[in-house]
């Protein structure tokens, strides 16, 4: 009862401080949303100095691709691509991204702080593949419009964001039910597995039983070994990495389609390329610290004499509340712009 | 539990959804139109990044990269900023504290130089009476963020017929409220004219 309380209490929260989120471009827009208003102590100066920063390097890659369209000098070459890891890593910082199903991701499951880096780099450079395959699909091949290519992505982000809801939406009825998973709180069915780098896509062997397969990342539910357990860590949950790396960065669209403009595809490819990274240091780096965020909560919880695998089954479902709330919007959002 | 909750709403928060980080920076400029001592009008400049500018250059013009004839510049307006109006034009304005809603922009003018798209259009501000003290606050602002507006480096702000009546401007900083992220600290330019009567 209290755990839906608890879940209760969240979709409260969720639904006072959610922003509809309806942004494009200047043509393609939706309606403006309703102003809700709540407010970041970091917003404060943090957002302009970003901003100005994009700016600034969004100016100097232009001006670097149009030396290499007018000369081709190496050196532009070098400039675009290091500029690039950069914006993309500033570019991150801001909302979007998969940044939110990150964080509730590792809020929910227990996992490496290395699944934290899998999950973040392998998010963004599906991201980048996904922006190449459009540009490369719509404005090459089938000569779209620029801004028909770059509005096409509203589309593709509502199917993203409907597939993570979709998988949000069985973790949350997997850890508010509980089934699913096999095994009782005193037994430790996997404390004789060895333990497996995250992310690696074990268990195809000898050891790939059924209950294996719920011990897979899709499941939240909870895991009696604790934190400090030995029991194998979930695999990182692939169709959900898949289902957030279909949305393409805006941005990265824009570079495309601005180094097709300047004969410079090939560079531009390398760019977005580069540009993942960057936002896969960024994504990666939520992702690390919510692992050790959810670790440290739950030792301290331990300190301080709570059972805290109680609470790990609330962790799983509100970090799998946050996965549904969250791309449950976004993909409103997306809806409005298609 | 209460731990979980304050967890559960920090997450949500940290992770706000939203395209909400910029993909379009736009400098802007500013001048006051006076006519008869009273402020009629703001003729706001928009000059786009070097990216976009190829992308509505591209998109909405016959030559790309070469100047804009006068058809380029109605395919533009129809196509790449009409429906900003649902925006109020991205322009947030105050006379005397009092917001002026914007719902309707005129004279809207597009030229491509030095590889970017320049908009500009007048904003009309209504029945300024021509005596008195008066204070004007003006920024382009996107509380959305996907546009980066800021007030180009140098001329941010002119004046047209503005002789003797002791206009002043500066750009000042100011918080606005965003359904983003809240509030967040920007830049406007804040103006003055008149005798205290």
């Amino acid at each position: 009862m209290r755990k839906l309380r608890a879940i209760f209490i969240a979709l409260l929260l969720a639904l006072a401080l959610a922003p509809a989120a309806t942004a494009d471009s200047i043509t393609g827009r939706g309606a403006p949303p309703e102003s809700a208003g709540a407010s970041l102590p970091f917003a404060n100066g943090f957002m302009m100095r970003l901003a100005a920063a994009q700016k600034h390097l969004n100016d100097t890659i232009s001006a670097e691709f149009r030396s290499v369209r007018d000369g081709g000098s190496r050196l532009a070459i070098l400039a675009i691509l290091g500029l690039s890891f950069l914006y993309g890593a500033l570019h991150a910082v801001g909302p979007g991204h998969g940044k939110a199903v990150v964080a509730s991701y590792f809020v929910a499951n227990r996992a490496r702080w290395t699944a934290g880096i899998v999950m973040g780099s392998m998010i963004s450079l599906i991201q980048g593949v996904s922006a190449i395959a459009m540009v490369g699909l719509l404005a090459i091949l089938l000569q779209w419009r620029q801004f028909e290519v770059l509005n096409r992505t509203a589309s593709v982000e509502f199917v993203s964001y409907a597939l993570i809801a979709l998988l949000g939406a069985v973790m949350l009825f997997r850890a508010l039910t509980g089934r699913g998973h096999h095994h009782d709180h005193e037994h430790h069915h996997h404390a004789d597995h060895v333990p497996l780098p995250s992310g690696e896509r074990s268990g195809e062997g000898a050891g790939a039983s059924h209950e294996t397969h719920h011990a897979a990342a899709s499941h939240p539910g909870p895991h009696p070994g604790g934190e400090r357990g030995k029991a194998r860590p979930p695999r990182l949950d692939l169709k959900l990495v898949i289902a957030a790396g279909l949305t393409p960065c805006a941005s990265a669209i824009i570079i495309l389609l601005f180094a097709l403009a300047n004969d410079a595809l090939g560079v531009g490819i390398a760019a977005v390329a580069v540009l993942s990274l960057g936002m896969a240091l960024t994504v990666s780096t939520i992702g690390v610290a919510s692992v050790l965020g959810r670790h440290t909560l739950l030792r301290v919880l331990d300190a301080v004499g709570v059972k805290s695998h109680r609470f790990e089954q609330s962790l799983a479902a509100v970090g799998a509340f946050c996965i549904v709330a969250v791309s449950s919007l976004l993909m409103l959002g997306a809806w409005y712009r298609i | 539990m209460r731990t979980g909750i304050a967890a559960a709403a920090a997450l949500v928060l940290s992770a706000m959804p939203a395209a909400a980080h910029p993909h379009v920076f736009i400098d802007y400029a500013v001048v006051l139109q006076f006519d008869g001592g009273a402020l009629k009008s703001v003729r706001m400049t928009w000059t786009f990044d070097e990216m976009y500018s190829s992308m509505l250059s591209q998109d909405y013009t016959s030559h790309p990269r070469g100047p804009l004839g006068a058809a380029d510049v109605t395919r533009l307006q129809k196509g790449a900023f009409e429906d900003t109006a649902d925006y109020h034009y991205f322009v947030d304005v105050t006379l005397n504290g009092k917001p002026i809603e914007v719902k309707k922009v005129t004279d809207f003018a597009a030229k491509f130089e030095h590889h970017r798209m320049t908009y500009s259009f007048t904003v009309p501000i209504g029945e300024a009476p021509a005596s008195g003290k008066h204070a004007l606050e003006i920024a382009a602002f996107d509380n959305e963020f996907y546009i980066d507006f800021e007030l180009v480096d140098k001329d941010a702000v002119g004046f047209e017929n503005a002789e003797g009546l002791g206009v002043s401007c500066a750009p000042k900083k100011a918080r606005k409220n965003t359904p983003v992220i809240g509030a967040v600290d920007t830049v406007v330019m804040a103006c003055t004219w008149g005798e205290a009567s």
